[in-house]
């Protein structure tokens, strides 16, 4: 039973059978605002942070986070760029259903953490892999602007 | 005051218990003074079944349609919190229990669909607030000893000017649970609206910006297994058998167990039961399936484009005007069944013990999902506690005629008495049928010397969205229109002659109402057979819609308003193409212009126009965000299929079944016309114009009629 560093926070889980991070979140620690979409990597609602870079939950093995720092959206608001985007996502009415919002967010932490002013070109490279049925494409962009001008 | 049941099962029925049944009885009922006996309970005040005004200031608006991403949560606490001039910066949101207080007053059912809660509700909702604040004046008058007419209200305050005083709301709540609430309290005028008309942040947008918003796939409870289901790989096909045996030796895997649609999989956790279920290596009968390609249905619905079908409008005499007619056009489209695909997959948490049971599920359609679960269990319906969750999307699928995920999770539970997760994983969603029907519409129109419309025949053979046209009628009835000859029996335009015929197709797929039900394929038709018909009057495609709706004022001004904002008049910019489309629908009405440019076989979508007349906007920036959802909505329609080989679905999951992604969004520009008219729905309005507009455009392009969906595959790709 390895431990996993969540959110700054160390869980003792269950990482056999190549159970994927997003399974371990949810059914075994029940941090549940990290959700699933399609467990193929194509929509992005799974999207956290592993030593700050994205991951897709929902193909990436537990047992490859060990030792590493993995942040979900129940922590990123924790850091002040987290809770910027949090702020500007809800500011700007990006939500619909907000079901895939969990991991849009986590997307533009992670390409607002690297590059502060990102262009739309930018924008759409790491956005690209985010999925929202609801459409809200264009409240996403402009909320990453609002969070670079502010 | 009547006492609010707590939301836990068991604390719920051991309160019915106590009550004998009445407490039951009396949370069926309106919760007004006259038929309950109102006391206090923790200084909070509940006049009515919508509004909650506890002693701390809290205003809990108890919203009675589900919150599928549409903005339920925060437009209906709009209309009632400015009638009881209730401070917004207080106002909280609670979804409603599916009970029949809950109904919707025109629908009768607590089904959220058809574009109807804003127009539906708008007259309740904001009585409801009304007559809270009355209530409220009341108290303050006879606490202070005034006359309610000279006391005002103000940021959930009762002011006595005169006197220089005030109370809150809240203080005010104890008291005011002893008076009874007004039936018909007076209504703001809409010049008085300080709430309603203004953009304001959605209520639910913080919790699903942390992570902590809960929908029906975040329920856990102790205890709780999770099942997944194997379902027929070809609807109508029968199960013969399976291998229990290997399954359940798989970790994980606690039980595998037959239901009518199919073999469940249950075990402690998603992960085992997912990979369990790749074991099960079932074997189906196939004798009753439906074992069809797409191509054979085109071809068969093709058939019936020449036989005459169930005549759904007949105005004029078609038949007379196609006989005069100086020339006469005939076009013939053909539509793929889609999938909704929301980004939730269906689940559905039951807890059902053998005596009662507990359901927690994001869903369209609370109530009949309520009575099915009660029915499946053989349980009297207040012995099932349903609590309806936030919904990660639905555009139909939440709201099935037969409530498939609901019946089926309680069919598994029947059998396993325990608590467990039903979850259907991407694939099973797309592979799961109740799709949009897929369609063949053939248009015919006419036109005079004049290059006058005199008549446009519409025959459409489809499945029906609504199991067929009695149905489609009864539906019809409370509000919502899943009549396949939607959108060309209500033609906006002035035409004197007029008719439309539906084939009713049956099939072993399941079908079901999707955002803008027949209007998605219908419209498509429609709008890009006026262009044709504009094309061959030699007229402008904008002028030429104008020149028939001399009768539409509200048609005309969105369609003059779109075409002012994309500068129509002059010729469209060098590479760029444009197109025109308009409806009217949901009591409400939007026209179109798309922007596109094409290099090659890559198509970009630059911008989309669109003028919108909802009648009074309740929240702005909502019925923007909705438009917008509905364009890109629309976007993907024209590029996602659901087809059948040998009766199987040939699509699994986003990578085969495409929708829009944010580098293919175009920039979104939407004007909303000023207006005091009721609402009208926008849920599903931004939906339908926008592939035939963009169709329009690209015949500017190409010289093609683009008569077939989806118009984007290997040959044309959207950047």
């Amino acid at each position: 039973m390895p431990d996993l560093m969540i959110n700054g926070t160390k869980f003792t889980v269950d990482t056999s059978n190549d159970v994927p991070l997003l399974w371990v979140l949810r059914d075994q620690l029940h941090l549940t605002g990290t959700k699933y979409g399609c467990g193929m990597s194509l929509c992005g609602s799974c999207n956290v942070h592993v030593d700050g870079e994205i991951v897709k939950a929902c193909t990436f093995p537990a047992s490859a986070a060990i030792g590493r720092e993995i942040t979900t959206i129940e922590g990123i608001g924790q850091t002040p760029m987290g809770q910027e985007v949090q702020q500007a996502w809800t500011e700007q009415n990006v939500h619909q259903c907000g079901y895939c919002q969990s991991g849009q967010i986590m997307s533009a932490v992670a390409l607002l953490n690297g590059n502060p002013n990102p262009s739309d070109t930018d924008i759409d490279i790491v956005m690209f892999g985010n999925l929202c049925r609801c459409g809200m494409y264009n409240r996403i962009r402009k909320a990453i602007h609002s969070v670079s001008e502010s | 005051m009547t006492k609010v049941p707590p939301v836990s099962r068991r604390s719920f029925l051991k309160l019915s218990a106590a009550a004998g049944g009445g407490m039951l009885a009396a949370w069926h009922i309106p919760l007004t003074a006259a038929e309950n006996e109102r006391t206090a309970v923790d200084g909070a005040l509940q006049p009515n079944a919508f509004v909650r005004i506890t002693s701390d200031n809290r205003i809990t608006i108890i919203t009675t349609a589900a919150e599928i991403g549409q903005g339920t949560l925060t437009a209906l606490p709009m209309l009632v919190a400015e009638e009881l001039d209730a401070d917004w910066s207080l106002v909280q949101w609670e979804l409603a229990s599916p009970t029949r207080e809950y109904n919707n007053p025109k629908t009768f059912t607590q089904l959220t669909a058809g574009s109807v809660t804003i127009s539906s509700l708008y007259k309740q909702q904001r009585e409801a607030g009304a007559a809270v604040k009355e209530v409220l004046i009341k108290a303050a008058a006879r606490r202070w000893g005034v006359s309610a007419s000279s006391l005002e209200t103000e940021l959930s305050k009762v002011i006595d000017p005169r006197n220089k005083r005030s109370a809150t709301y809240g203080e005010l709540a104890a008291e005011a649970a002893r008076i009874s609430a007004p039936r018909s309290p007076t209504l703001k005028r809409p010049s008085e609206f300080t709430i309603i008309g203004k953009s304001k942040v959605r209520l639910d947008g913080a919790g699903k910006s942390n992570g902590s918003a809960k929908y029906g796939f975040d329920v856990y409870l102790p205890g709780m297994l999770t099942a997944v289901v194997k379902r027929a790989p070809k609807f109508g096909a029968r199960l013969i058998s399976f291998n229990a045996a290997d399954v359940k030796a798989s970790p994980g895997v606690v039980d595998v167990v037959e239901i009518p649609s199919g073999v469940a999989v249950i075990g402690t956790d998603f992960w085992s039961v997912y990979q369990g279920r790749e074991k099960l290596r079932p074997v189906w009968d196939f004798s009753e399936a439906a074992i069809f390609s797409s191509e054979d249905q085109y071809a068969r619905y093709d058939t019936l484009m020449d036989k005459p079908g169930t005549v759904r409008k007949n105005t004029g005499r078609v038949a007379l005007a196609q006989s005069r007619a100086d020339q006469k056009l005939e076009s013939t489209f053909r539509f793929p069944y889609l999938a909704h695909a929301p980004m939730e997959p269906l689940n559905v948490v039951i807890d059902y013990n053998g005596r009662d049971c507990e359901i927690w599920c994001g869903t369209q359609w609370p109530d009949a999902d309520h009575a099915a679960a009660a029915g499946v269990l053989g349980l009297p319906a207040r012995r099932v506690n349903f609590h309806t969750m936030l919904s990660g999307g639905g555009f139909g699928r939440r709201g099935t005629m037969d409530q498939d995920f609901v019946r089926e999770a309680a069919h598994l539970a029947k059998k396993v008495k325990k608590p467990l997760k039903l979850v259907w994983t991407r694939e099973d969603d797309i592979k799961g049928g109740y799709y949009r029907p897929s369609a063949v519409v053939r248009l015919t129109g006419t036109l005079n010397k004049r290059g006058e419309v005199t008549s446009i025949m519409g025959r459409i053979a489809s499945q029906s969205a609504a199991i067929g046209p009695l149905m489609e009628s009864f539906i019809a009835l409370i509000g919502e229109d899943a009549r396949t000859a939607q959108g060309i029996r209500d033609i906006p335009y002035d035409i004197p002659n007029l008719r439309a015929e539906v084939h009713y197709e049956k099939s072993e797929v399941p079908v079901n109402w999707m955002r803008s039900v027949a209007n998605s394929f219908n419209i498509f038709a429609l709008e890009t057979f006026i262009d044709e018909l504009a094309e061959a009057a030699g007229q402008d495609p904008y002028q030429f819609r104008r020149n028939m709706l001399a009768n539409n004022r509200r048609c005309r001004q969105v369609l003059d308003t779109v075409a002012e904002a994309a500068n129509w008049s002059s010729p469209a910019a060098a590479g760029m193409c444009r197109g025109i489309a308009l409806l009217n629908s949901y009591n409400s009405y939007i026209a179109q212009v798309v922007e596109a440019s094409l290099d090659g076989d890559q198509l970009n979508v630059h911008r989309v126009i669109s003028a919108v007349d909802c009648g009074i906007a309740v929240n702005p920036d909502l019925v923007k965000a909705q438009i917008e959802s509905g364009i890109v909505f629309g976007l993907s329609s024209a590029m996602g299929k659901i087809s059948f080989k040998d009766g199987e679905v040939r699509q699994n999951n986003f990578h085969d079944y495409p929708i829009l992604r944010i580098n293919q969004t175009p920039a979104i520009e939407t004007h909303i016309i000023d207006s005091d008219e009721n609402p009208g729905g926008v849920g599903e309005l931004g939906v339908p114009c926008v592939a035939p507009a963009l169709a329009n455009a690209m015949y500017q392009a190409t010289g093609e009629r683009i008569k077939s969906l989806p118009m984007f595959n290997q040959n044309l790709q959207i950047t």
